[in-house]
């Protein structure tokens, strides 16, 4: 299983099928590598024909968007399979999802003509949670926008750095019963919810929780505007 | 410490509820969460028979056991009956399940293992007993069968260890001795019938009783006292049950497929049950007599299905020893057509080290070789002899040829310590055999210059019942220790890669091996003082366990030491067919350095034919 994929992998590959999926509480606790084994199965499980890698133990040919942390749901997630077998994107999508197991469904899918894959695209996630901690009187959204800087311990791999998140909020909508926030996703930087709820958390001086975090949507930018990861610019041009 | 947990249970199942915030601070919670591909979910108020299948180790270990998916597919094919699975929680899921007060439950619906009307646990081995007291702690089932009340689901055993039943008869209802494949049909119309009559526990009890291989320990109690120590010898025997015709046992057509990775992942065949071989400290090679084979069409429609079910990317044979199989050559030659059009593997594990094994592993590995595994078990021919493993030092270094010339460069070899008769020549005698090796490979090894990988791995032998060996004593851990340091400073000189068995769980594995109910006593006793996941080294407690027994006034040399031929062994009310005076004979013939033929080169008439079929009647087909 690669992150990205050489592109003269892809070239041989007959359709490139990108899927939007959701991923719901029953699988919330599964692993990103682990969701990629339950496709792999699943795609043999269907009798599709899968484009494989050629070298000397040969994998099953597959991208993801960007992975998801253990414990959130999404209505928004997204991977291009790669097939030896020029399949209709519909076709793939009925026999694929009905070997799918109960949580993870097939929402949306379209053939994708560039050579861009869905990880290497992916700029910008939008999440939705309720919050604990924080609400309206402290007008939270606001004073946030209006900060020069967030910033946050980041710890990886046993060391700590201080990092500032501000730059990667795009848009952010507090109110008493839930929370939608639009922040970079990707390989050209990432922002976990769960650090955000730590910023804020240290902004505001007092235990700001998180809770029931969904992706709802996953963005490909185009021309500077951010345009879903399925629409025909995404698949269609670079 | 274990805290003694009595959960207030209502009238009406209500299911388990656990939260994110504790499934998002363990290790892995998808080993908590169920809902995987081919897992089955039933409607608890449309069925009668709610049966549970326990086991008593991790997630991981526990989906790997084929007997499991065959039971649950046999039970879940019934409409009266469902069958749910429940594994031990590891450590740190335990402690936040008592933090919460959350009891045990089922992976499918979440239900409490309480609300089961039985509790089928899986004895593999035996330093898993004391999960299954804390299991049934979790559960908010009394330990003790003599404590449990009317509503409390019925606890029973099966499998290998089951066939010394003992050390757990005071804590298990009712034993299945054997294979489980019939009898859990007549177990399920028991409970069945028992809903429906309205019938008490001890009624229920009293039907089961009467089914074959089922042993109910209640029955025997008036053959002890108060201690636990027998008074005298049961009068009448437990005859084992199996699969007369594997061809018609039922198999998983649907194997349940984990999200998460675990030891075996790949779905596997069961080509045959038994061993012809008949290696004189092995247990399964004696419990599972007569060896009965699985034609090769019915295997290959079952390897088809079962690839077409899971998706899985490997099928692998399943057996006690892969290369006896009668027709293995037409078994792999059409599962590899099956696998290559699938872009799958096969794997052919458990190959004895000869010419025939390698080309099959080159065949079957085209690319990639892994690593090779012999398993001399003893050093010198001497001491093979004695346990009756018939293979010879040329056959393993020709065997060894072929392979390092065909480019394999990684070889495990397998040995143990303190078989009977060993010498500390025996124990140098391993040394020697890897030295061998080594020269052999430095002789025709690849061109690639690449260095040889080679791993010696010894464990200590423990006498199991029901071998010719079962009347041994285990060397004492100050044995151990000295000979394992012998041969780590001769392996250290010939640099080679030494691994070795934990000497004191090895010791454990003897006492509770040949244990008795009296021990059983000390195997509560140990969890009460808070061991659990013994087999797992950073969990065995060697200090508990020694207090464990000595509280418990029980003399470890006693359970360790020889035991005499002509007094009663605690398991042998069991019949398993073979003979007393088979082992016997076959115990004074490794005294000898005699070796004896394997079942089809020629009958030795052990007791097995007494079940009509397998290895025993193959030759009168003929």
């Amino acid at each position: 299983m690669h992150a990205g994929l050489p592109v003269s992998e892809e070239v041989c590959a007959m359709s490139i099928i990108r899927i939007k999926f959701e991923k719901g509480p029953q699988v919330r606790f599964i692993s990103h590598l682990d969701m990629m084994n339950s496709f792999q199965r699943a795609i043999r499980r269907a009798g599709l024909e899968a484009e494989y890698s050629h070298g000397f133990n040969p994998q099953m040919q597959m991208v993801f968007g960007a992975p998801l942390s253990l414990g959130y749901t999404s209505k928004a997630e997204y991977a291009d399979l790669l097939f030896a077998q020029d399949y209709e994107a519909l076709f793939v999508e009925t026999e694929l999802g009905k070997q799918l197991p109960p949580g993870l469904g097939i929402t949306k899918s379209g053939k994708r003509l560039t050579k861009k894959n869905i990880m290497a695209d992916i700029a910008f996630a939008e999440y939705e949670f309720s919050i604990k901690g924080l609400d309206d009187v402290d007008a939270p959204a606001k004073k946030i926008m209006s900060a020069d800087a967030l910033h946050v311990e980041k710890t990886r791999k046993n060391k700590t750095k201080v990092v500032d998140i501000r730059p990667m909020i795009k848009t952010i909508d507090i109110n008493s019963k839930k929370c939608i926030v639009l922040v970079k996703a990707g390989n050209s930087g990432n922002l976990n919810p769960r650090l955000l709820a730590m910023a804020l958390g240290k902004f505001f001086e007092r235990e700001v929780e998180f809770r029931n975090i969904c992706r709802i949507s996953q963005y490909v930018e185009r021309n500077g505007e951010l345009t879903d990861p399925l629409s025909e610019s995404a698949l269609e041009t670079v | 410490m274990p805290l003694y947990m009595r959960l207030s249970m209502g009238e009406v199942e209500m299911p388990v509820e656990i939260n994110d915030r504790i499934l998002m601070n363990v290790e892995k919670p998808a080993r908590y969460t169920g809902g995987e591909v081919n897992s089955v979910v039933k409607d608890h108020s449309k069925i009668k028979a709610k049966f549970a299948f326990c086991f008593p180790d991790v997630y991981e270990v526990a989906m790997s056991h084929l007997g499991g998916q065959i039971l649950y597919s046999i039970i879940n094919n019934r409409d009266d009956s469902l069958c749910e699975r429940i594994y031990a929680p590891w450590t740190d899921m335990e402690q936040a399940m008592r933090d919460n007060r959350i009891p045990l439950f089922s992976l499918e619906t979440k239900t409490k293992a309480y609300d089961f009307d039985c509790l089928g646990f899986t004895l593999q081995y035996e330093m898993s007993y004391t999960n299954i007291i804390n299991m049934l702690d979790l559960a908010g089932v009394s330990i003790m069968r003599k404590d449990r009340k009317e509503d409390e689901p019925l606890v029973c055993a099966g499998g290998p260890c089951a066939f010394n039943p003992e050390p757990l008869a005071e804590v298990v209802d009712f034993f299945l001795i054997g294979e489980g494949e019939e009898k859990i049909h007549s177990i399920l119309d028991a409970i069945n019938e028992a809903g429906e009559n309205n019938m008490s526990r001890s009624g229920l009890m009293e039907k089961i009783a009467e089914i074959e291989g089922i042993y109910v320990p209640a029955l025997y109690d008036g053959h002890f006292d108060e201690d636990g120590n027998k008074k005298s010898n049961f009068n009448s025997k437990v005859k084992k049950v199996l699969v007369k015709n594997l061809d018609d046992a039922p198999y998983p057509e649907k194997p349940i497929v984990p999200y998460i990775n675990i030891v075996h992942d790949r779905t596997m065949v069961e080509v045959f049950r038994g061993c012809i071989r008949g290696c004189r400290f092995c247990q399964a090679g004696f419990i599972y007599r007569p060896v009965r084979e699985k034609s090769p069409g019915k295997l290959e429609r079952e390897a088809e299905k079962k690839l077409d079910s899971t998706g899985y990317d490997e099928i692998s044979l399943a057996s006690l020893s892969t290369s006896d199989y009668s027709h293995l050559g037409e078994l792999t030659d059409s599962l590899l057509e099956l696998t290559e059009k699938r872009n799958t593997s096969l794997s052919l594990p458990s190959l004895r080290a000869d010419n025939f094994s390698i080309g099959l592993m080159e065949k079957v590995q085209k690319v990639r070789k892994s690593g090779l595994t012999f398993a001399p078990e003893a050093g010198t021919q001497r001491l093979r002899d004695v346990i009756n493993k018939n293979v010879t030092e040329e056959d393993m270094l020709k065997t060894a040829e072929i392979a390092f010339k065909g480019g394999w460069t990684t070889l495990k070899l397998y040995f143990m310590l303190g078989l009977p008769t060993e010498t500390m020549e025996d124990v140098k005698g391993i040394a020697d055999l890897a030295w061998k090796i080594k020269q052999v490979y430095r002789q025709h090894g690849n061109a690639s210059k690449k260095q040889l990988s080679l791993t010696v791995s010894t464990a200590f032998f423990v006498p199991k019942p029901f071998t010719p060996f079962q009347w041994e004593r285990q060397i004492t851990v100050d044995e151990m220790i000295e000979r394992q340091h012998y041969l780590n400073d001769l392996l250290k000189k010939a640099k080679i890669r030494y691994n070795w068995h934990d000497y004191k769980l090895s010791q454990m594995e003897g006492i509770v091996s040949r244990g008795d109910r009296k021990l059983g006593r000390a195997i509560i006793k140990a969890w009460e003082k808070g061991c659990s996941f013994d087999g797992w080294s950073e969990y065995f407690d060697y200090a508990k366990w020694m207090e464990a027994l000595d509280e418990c006034n029980i003399d470890v040399l006693q359970y360790t030491g020889e035991r005499d031929e002509n007094a009663e062994l605690p398991w042998e009310f069991i019949d398993i067919g073979v003979k007393k005076n088979f082992l016997l004979s076959e115990r004074n013939r490794a005294y000898k350095g005699v070796t004896s033929a394997n079942c089809r080169e020629e009958c030795l008439a052990c007791g097995a034919a007494c079940f009509g079929g397998g290895v025993c009647y193959e030759h009168n087909q003929d």
